[in-house]
């Protein structure tokens, strides 16, 4: 059950890419400030389901190289949707930084592990920042017409409460995959949960970003 | 989390009241804009009218009182008076265009007084009896409040006229304070076809009753329609921002 579960979030991973794909005619320009997160999520979950699902084996390097760039990834959209905010140099700096990180990540667990913590809560705090940013600005602007009706704002919440959900899982991941006796199921529950909400939030953002 | 979906709904709520409040804002600043350029190219018309024609107007009746004097046939004077008769027609005619685009009484005494003085005009020319009072004579207006409320009370008096087969009209000026503002209360009743000007205000068709509304929105007033006695009973209510610059009621 658990795995068909699994497989079920994967393959939701795919629905928002697909829809982005067949749809791209008709899609608002920021609905493309998305694409790199969106095929991410959906590459990065045809890998996995390739990798554990039909080969059997260790998919640590995917997750690793996943975190890589999930940041780029979800700066690209707010450094487009917060145009011209966020600068060439700060971005060119604070994706640097970033992947500083992620090697110091690697170095220090030694070597290519599940999780990179502070990799991740580089990632979070940056959704939180970026996130506070995009409504600071829509709220000064005001030039949304309906917010529950705007693909960014979906973008922007399924982004914001995925990694606010996840926090505590990432960094905890390795204490839990250690102590496999500590509820490890409850916790990847949690974690499939968000992913589902994260994926379903995010083919909302896609099906909103078409023009009528 | 759960505290963050919850904040993100409230946040999408708050946002588009906040958005509809600035909409509002904005269609009332439209229309305040319009109302105003319509203002002022009354205040033009009139003027043209009552300096360019009534001036042109004047100096051929002059032209024809010198020839009337100075030519001795009767046939010739007969059409020459014909010829003034009409020019002081159109005088006269052109003066009330003008005084109706924009009377002059509203600049130095005020909306109140143009009120009065257009219920009087009616009341010279029409079968239909108006009566005026105003309990609120010290109460200063913005000229542009004066303005807006002297046209509603022009448009309902103009509707009661065209549609109504009333025989008595009566217009009541009186303030009303409400939660420390003053509330400017026109009521007009009429003893004429009872009619619901609210609910026809809801599904408006005629210019003169959008006019109404229009100006009823910049002024940021309300409606009040009601019966006694088998008469109709309109209040607008216009809340007033006192200025002492500007004549009052």
């Amino acid at each position: 059950m658990f795995l068909g579960i699994a497989v079920l979030t994967i393959v939701f991973g795919f629905i928002p890419l697909a829809i982005f794909l067949l749809t791209r005619r008709d899609l608002s320009p920021e609905t493309f400030f998305m694409f790199p997160y969106i095929l991410l999520v959906g590459v990065g979950g045809f890998f996995e389901l390739l990798l554990t699902y039909f080969l059997k084996v260790d998919a640590t390097y995917l997750f690793s190289i996943y975190t890589l760039l999930e940041l780029p990834a979800i700066y690209y959209f707010f450094y487009k949707a917060l145009y011209p905010k966020l600068g060439k140099g700060f971005s060119v700096i604070f994706i640097s930084l970033y992947v500083l990180i992620w090697i110091v990540d690697i170095c220090k667990f030694s070597g290519i592990a599940v999780s990179q913590p502070f990799a991740t809560v580089y990632i979070i705090l940056s959704v939180i920042l970026l996130s506070i940013m995009w409504f600071r600005k829509v709220f000064i602007e005001f030039k949304i017409p309906i917010l529950w009706k705007s693909t960014m704002f979906y973008f922007v919440s399924a982004i914001l409460l995925y990694y606010s959900g996840t926090f505590f899982l990432f960094l905890m991941a390795e204490v839990i995959i250690e102590a496999k006796d500590l509820f490890i199921l409850d916790f990847w529950f949690i974690n499939i949960t968000l992913s589902l909400l994260l994926k379903t939030i995010l083919t909302i953002a896609i099906w909103q970003g078409r023009m009528k | 989390m759960f505290f963050l979906a919850v904040s993100l709904l409230f946040l999408v709520v708050f946002y588009q009241n906040r958005m509809m409040a600035r909409r509002r804002e904005e269609e009332r600043a439209i229309l305040q804009a319009v109302l105003e350029a319509e203002k002022r190219e009354r205040i033009r018309v009139s003027a043209d009218l009552h300096d360019g024609v009534s001036g042109y107007l004047n100096s051929i009746r002059n032209y024809l009182s010198i020839l009337k004097i100075q030519n001795k046939n009767e046939d010739v004077n007969e059409i020459v008076q014909g010829i003034k008769d009409g020019v002081e027609m159109a005088l006269e005619s052109t003066r009330n265009i003008s005084h109706n685009l924009m009377p002059a009484i509203m600049d130095t005494l005020g909306g109140a007084h143009a009120i009065e003085d257009y219920l009087d005009k009616l009341n010279q020319n029409g079968t239909i009896e108006f009566t005026f009072s105003n309990s609120c004579p010290d109460l200063l207006i913005l000229s542009e409040t004066g303005y807006e409320i002297y046209r509603i009370v022009q448009e309902t008096t103009t509707n009661i006229l065209k549609y109504s087969d009333a025989t008595q009209v009566n217009v009541i000026l009186c303030k009303k304070e409400v939660k420390e503002n003053t509330v400017l209360h026109i009521i007009i009743s009429d003893n004429g076809m009872l009619f619901n000007i609210k609910e026809a205000m809801n599904a408006i068709t005629g210019k003169g009753l959008k006019n109404i509304q229009a100006r009823l929105k910049v002024l940021q007033g309300d409606l009040d329609y009601e019966i006694r006695e088998n008469k109709n009973y309109v209040t607008y209510k216009i809340p007033i921002y006192h200025d002492t610059s500007s004549p009052g009621g």
